[in-house]
């Protein structure tokens, strides 16, 4: 059975809340009955019908086609399924996801993937701050789940991340992993500054050193056992992380961090 | 039933039911595997007195192993769900912790049987320094060692099986006795979920329940002792001079059985002329193990 397919007509001229379309909650639907969904739009609301041509198909697949950094929350709270977004998307891109695979074929603006608990997303343009993060208010950021971004991400990717694993195949922004908590992110090219500022655990996994903070401590070279089980299972999403998995060495250069905080987190450059 | 000219006995193995895991050891080569295995599965012949029977199901090649280093498979058998725990902690923490370049993974599949703790407890020896990973929906500990770090993953599996299958080779002198064995072993080797777990699969001690002292719960199982022949109500025949056992654990009837039928074939083939006279195997009379492995039906 083909996919869900919503294609939108005209850009709408507010923001638009994309939250209520996930599998679960479209699960058993028809098409007419989606397309009298009711999204938040700016200060009103609006039927989905009115701003996409739905195409009736699979709700546990759905198709987003010419989306825009207009509409945000996409794939927000979902839990299962896949949705995959042919354009750019807004804010809170697989907030609190929890299962099932949301995919970007464009970029996103700020704090995707916030609050996740698991499952996987994957931006293949860029995305903006806050990636993984904690939101306001929040004692925890990511808490599960795979997040890949084939882009650059902005400032503070990962912070107060809990668990999970989060790859930057490009550039990261400053405060990258700033306040971890724990968990893993990989940054395949420049990470800015303040890098792990304040993190308490988890892993940072880099391929150039960068400007370290004065508060992180160099350990040496080693052999890291679970550096190869780690990319190579990022290495299913990543085609940088499996690249960096065929290199072989398990060799990483080690500084432990931020002292300043716990202490027991590590700028791990590989070798 | 006889294969080659050597006899095989209408009787059958008893076994019984035990708890097994499977642990996966890996090091920098094959000789550091091997050290920290042979170590691990050490001191495991019979659960008698060992705790555990323990034994290398098979070496595994680099492509096999979760981290990509050359590595075996381990099976250890207990009577109880309680010992295996206390015997994996104490053989992975004194046995595959402390040797160089080590790390050690999970066998079983995440839905076998229930859950073992392997690296769980073990981690507490990082004091505070070990950290953990979750990949791929499995947790592992890292914890700092002298050499680098141990890697080891937070649990096994552990799942219900079956220990005591055996057969006997009754052979006229001991080195044919022997070399049949050996011949035995090497073919049940390539059996997958069992081992053999005496010394080189070997058991040339055989046991009956109980003992004359009352301190010992077995002792020799003299009608198979061949020089108390004239004064014992012997099992073996006049031209008998030597008896060795192999026992199986495994973790299913198909796989103890799957062994039993290679090795008894593999000792058959040098044949009643080399001096193999007959197979048998060990039982009390149906009363130790609701598993019974009859020869001749498995080599039908």
């Amino acid at each position: 059975m083909k996919a869900l397919t919503l294609t939108l007509k005209a850009a709408p001229a507010q923001r638009v809340d994309l939250a209520p379309i996930t599998p679960e909650k479209l699960r058993g639907k028809k098409a007419a009955e989606i397309g009298r969904i009711r999204l938040q739009c700016g200060n009103r609301t609006v039927a989905v019908a009115e701003l996409f041509a739905v195409t009736a198909g699979n709700c546990e697949e759905i198709v987003i086609r010419r989306c825009t950094g207009k509409f945000d929350n996409v794939g927000a709270g979902m839990t299962c399924g896949s949705i995959a977004v042919h354009g750019n998307t807004g804010h809170r891109t697989g907030a609190q996801m929890a299962g099932g695979t949301l995919t970007v074929r464009g970029s996103t603006l700020d704090w995707a993937g916030t609050g996740m608990a698991g499952g996987t997303l994957v931006i293949h343009g860029d995305t903006g701050r806050c990636l993984g993060a904690a939101w306001p208010g929040d004692a925890q950021g990511m808490r599960n789940g795979t997040i890949i971004v084939c882009g650059n991400a902005g400032e503070r990717v990962g912070d107060k991340m809990r668990r999970g694993a989060i790859v930057i195949e490009g550039n990261a922004g400053d405060y990258c992993g700033a306040r971890m908590i724990a968990g893993s992110i990989l940054v395949c090219g420049k990470a800015g500054d303040f890098i792990g500022y304040s993190m308490k655990r988890g892993s940072i996994l880099l391929t150039r050193v960068p400007r370290l903070p004065a508060t992180f401590n160099d350990c040496g070279t080693f052999e890291f056992g679970f550096l190869p089980l780690l990319l190579r299972s990022l290495g299913r999403l990543s085609h940088r992380a499996a690249a960096l998995s065929k290199r072989a060495s398990a060799r990483a250069q080690r500084y432990a961090g931020d002292l300043a905080n716990v202490g027991k987190g590590e700028l791990l450059v590989l070798r | 039933m006889n294969i080659n000219g050597v006899e095989i006995e209408d009787t059958y193995a008893e076994a019984f039911p035990m708890r097994a895991t499977r642990i996966i050891v890996t090091a920098v080569n094959r000789r550091w595997t091997l050290n920290a295995a042979h170590a691990a599965t050490g001191f495991a012949t019979s659960v008698i007195a060992c705790g555990c029977e323990a034994g290398i199901e098979r070496e595994l090649k680099p492509v096999e192993t979760p981290d990509g280093r050359p590595g075996v498979s381990m099976l250890l058998f207990t009577m109880s769900s309680k010992e295996m725990a206390r015997q994996v902690q104490n053989r992975i923490g004194q046995c595959v912790l402390t040797s160089p370049t080590s790390a050690c993974f999970a066998g079983m599949g995440p839905k076998e049987g229930e859950k073992l703790a392997l690296g769980k407890n073990l981690r507490f020896f990082g004091d505070g320094y070990q950290a953990s990973k979750k990949i791929d929906g499995a947790r592992y500990w890292r914890v700092p060692v002298m050499d680098g770090e141990f890697l080891c993953q937070e649990n096994t599996r552990m799942v219900k099986a079956i220990g005591g299958g055996n057969f006997l080779v009754l052979a006229e002198t001991q080195r044919q006795a022997l070399a049949a064995c050996e011949k035995a072993i090497a073919a049940m080797k390539r059996i997958p979920n069992v081992i053999m777990p005496f010394p080189g699969g070997v058991v040339r001690s055989g046991s009956k329940v109980g003992s004359k002292y009352k301190a010992l719960p077995a002792s020799t199982n003299d009608a198979y002792c061949p020089t108390l022949k004239g004064q014992v109500r012997s099992a073996l025949p006049p031209e008998v001079g030597s008896v060795m056992e192999i026992v199986i654990d495994g973790l299913d009837e198909a796989a103890i059985r799957a062994a039993t039928r290679a090795g008894i074939r593999a000792a058959c083939s040098l044949g009643r002329r080399r001096g193999i006279v007959r197979i048998s195997a060990g039982n009390y009379g149906g009363k130790l193990g609701p598993h019974l492995f009859h020869l001749r039906r498995i080599l039908k």
